[in-house]
């Protein structure tokens, strides 16, 4: 049986940001996320792919960033982020300090943590060079990170 | 991203309209610290068209709002809706700031 499932590769770079989130919105139309959670969709892929593009690969190196997503059930999408660089596992990151008043706050840091926020799952695997980071959304995920 | 400034009296309101990403977030930090080193102190944002902002410009946003605060200054939202307010919402960025519904209400604040 062929592998259908849908992939797109990417140069490492800021300016391919639109193409990650345009094929993301692909995946989303498959599974038939809501159109009001396209926006949270969007940020998830931002933060992901922005992390590979600042830390992954040593300056004046050129990257790559691969995308496949899948539909586990209907209204379930399912995306892996996948990069050559140096191993990182964002799961070991500490979540940020939220509750500190405005001087003692880091100014970064709340990327994974909106990702966590906003996803149903998240994975990360190291595997043969590559860093594979999957993430589940769904409608109801991204309605209840708020709450 | 568009960013309109109006100085009305003491206060600068800074409108932003569109998407603030990894891509332009700069661009809206760079706005307010002009206005700041020219000596402004009470920024108001009006954020009742800003459709989308991720942590590039939650970064922004601490970062102008340390900027005015070491300065006497203060970094004042108006009229965060949908997914924005969400994000500021699970970030706790709205207890970090004070939160108008309107940017009349704003600039009433004294």
């Amino acid at each position: 049986m062929p592998d259908t499932t849908p992939s797109l590769t990417l140069v490492a770079e800021l300016a391919s940001l639109e193409s990650a989130t345009e094929f993301a919105r692909c995946g989303a139309v498959a599974a038939g996320l809501p159109e009001d959670c396209w926006g949270h969709l969007d940020l998830v892929v931002e933060e992901i792919f922005v992390n590979v593009v600042r830390y992954a690969y040593n300056p004046g190196t050129a990257g790559v960033v691969e995308l496949t997503y899948s539909v586990p059930r209907p209204g379930l999408l399912s995306i892996e982020i996948a990069d050559r660089g140096a191993e990182y596992d964002p799961m070991t990151l500490r979540e940020p300090n939220l509750s500190c008043a405005l001087n003692e706050r880091s100014v970064g840091g709340m990327g994974v943590f909106l990702v966590r926020q906003l996803t149903e799952s998240l994975d990360y695997r190291r595997d043969g060079g590559w860093n594979r980071l999957r993430f589940g959304i769904s409608a109801a995920s991204a309605a209840s990170a708020s709450q | 991203m568009t960013i309109e400034s109006t100085q009305n009296g003491i206060n600068v309101v800074l409108k932003v309209i569109g998407r603030m990403d990894a891509g332009n977030a700069q661009e809206f930090e760079e706005a307010c610290k002009s206005w700041v080193n020219q000596g402004s102190k009470r920024l108001i944002i009006d954020m009742s068209e800003l459709a989308y902002v991720s942590s590039m410009g939650l970064r922004a946003f601490v970062t102008v709002g340390k900027l005015l605060q070491e300065k006497g200054g203060t970094l004042r939202l108006s009229a965060l809706t949908g997914l924005v307010k969400q994000v500021f919402e699970i970030t706790r960025l709205t207890s970090v700031f004070p939160m108008h519904d309107t940017v009349d209400a704003a600039l009433a604040d004294v």
